[in-house]
């Protein structure tokens, strides 16, 4: 063994036995540090829960908005802000023990012939829907401006949707840059139209019960909604968004206007003399008041959706009497 | 209520259950602090030890999911950690002092020989 291995032997061994066995100040740290680790971890953890837990995934009365493509969601902060602004009062109930109009038109939709039943084999289903918009938000335009966009819906099934934005027209056109910059927008995309899917969850209603119906909407309300919506709000944005992305049945219909009947106190209906039923549901409060009305034809398929912003809402820039109607088109082959 | 690990409970159901429960690992500290410092410090100072240490547990906490579970103990993973970092650390260590030396020291007697030659 050279002098040196020696040195080194003798050095390895005085370290073994002047190292201290165990706990010391060291030891503390060492233990300080990953107890640290550990509660930025379950800190993170924390975290990550709150952020995956599922969002409400609808605005609260415009639950369309968060379908449309980027360019056309950019025109719609107004209504959506307006949608936040609501809270309950209702305007008309039920009269007395007079019959429902809802439940009469349940009780017809259910005597449907099931020749009736065509559109369900239907592979592609064409809606159409109009919104008129008066806002801006976000584009250097006059709040005074208005667009008009039409838009085709093109279904392969009953969960996702091609919508092919088809047009889109500056009504009060003073401003043209408005437009350049949205069709811009849509070319950039697919050569002048801009193609999306829209996915939706809303087959989870599709029952021919109007009880599990009411129940699915509970479940989704209390999951998902934001506490300050009002239920029946809550239910009309999902009826909406469920004809919006898909095909009941009639037995399913039946079940929707006799679950939506049986909201008593909270909405009004009026039976049109066409035989179509329109359900009423306002809103107010202290910034403004939004009447939101559905009508449904006689074979329960929802026909229009209008929402009127009574007061108009500053913050959005919607002016007073402001009305926003979307017109569904029955499927093609759609008992009349 | 879960019920802690016993002293049977081996290493791996430890660390498997700190993937849940990410305290669960503070055990595993425990159980080997000690031997692990100890390695350490046979073969370095104890200050460079006591932070191996610390930084080994650092790591096997923070690459926990990797540890193979086919394994009962994990003290053979964690000495393998600990000399890894060891190693690097010494590594650093000597590329310091040797950006510490001068790049070219002046041989001795350099100036004479300048003189000499500028004479010449």
């Amino acid at each position: 063994m050279s002098d040196r291995e020696y040195s080194d032997m003798r050095e390895r061994l005085h370290r073994l036995v002047d190292t201290p066995p165990g706990p010391g100040p060291a030891r503390e740290q060492a233990a300080a540090a990953l107890r640290e680790a550990i509660s930025h971890e379950v800190m993170r953890r924390d975290v990550q829960s709150l952020i995956e837990e599922p969002a409400p995934t609808q605005r609260p009365d415009l639950p369309w908005l968060d379908h449309r493509p980027h360019a056309v969601r950019r025109w719609l902060p107004s209504l959506g802000a307006a949608a936040a602004i609501a809270a309950v009062v209702l305007t008309v109930t039920l009269v007395g023990n007079e019959p429902s109009a809802l439940g009469a038109l349940a009780t017809t939709v259910r005597t449907l012939q099931p020749s009736a039943l065509g559109e369900v084999t239907i592979e592609r289903v064409t809606l159409e829907e109009r919104l008129i918009v008066t806002e801006v938000g976000t584009l250097t335009v006059p709040y005074t401006e208005s667009v008009e966009i039409t838009e085709r819906i093109d279904t392969d099934n009953a969960v996702e949707r091609t919508t092919v934005v088809t047009s889109v027209t500056v009504l009060n056109d003073e401003d043209t840059e408005v437009t350049d910059r949205l069709l811009d927008e849509s070319r950039r995309t697919t050569e002048g139209t801009v193609v999306y899917v829209l996915e939706s969850d809303s087959t989870d209603y599709l029952t021919d019960s109007p009880d599990e119906f009411l129940a699915t909407a509970q479940v989704r309300y209390t999951q998902n909604a934001d506490p300050s919506v009002p239920f029946v709000s809550f239910l009309l944005d999902e009826i909406v968004s469920l004809y919006r992305t898909t095909t009941p049945t009639p037995p399913q219909r039946a079940a929707i206007l006799e679950g939506l009947s049986r909201i008593n106190g909270d909405i009004d209906e009026t039976a049109n003399p066409n035989d179509t039923v329109t359900v009423t549901y306002t809103n107010d409060e202290s910034q403004g008041t939004v009447i939101r009305s559905l009508t449904f034809g006689r074979d329960g398929w929802l026909e229009e959706v209008t929402t009127t912003f009574a007061d108009g809402t500053q913050a959005a820039r919607v002016r007073p009497e402001t009305t926003s109607v979307v017109m569904f088109l029955r499927p093609a082959a759609a008992p009349g | 209520m879960t019920q802690g690990p016993t002293a049977e409970t081996t290493d791996a159901a430890i660390i498997d259950a700190s993937r849940s429960d990410p305290a669960a690992f503070e055990t595993i500290f425990q159980r080997h602090y000690d031997a692990l410092f100890r390695f350490l410090a046979i073969r370095t100072d104890r200050d460079l030890a006591a932070e191996i240490a610390s930084e080994t547990f650092l790591v096997a906490f923070e690459h926990r999911s990797d540890f193979a579970p086919s394994y009962t103990s994990a003290r053979p993973w964690i000495f393998g950690i600990a000399n890894n970092l060891l190693r690097n650390s010494l590594r650093r260590r000597s590329a310091q002092k040797r950006q510490a030396k001068p790049l070219s020291p002046t041989p001795a007697g350099f100036e004479d020989d300048v003189a000499w030659r500028v004479d010449a």
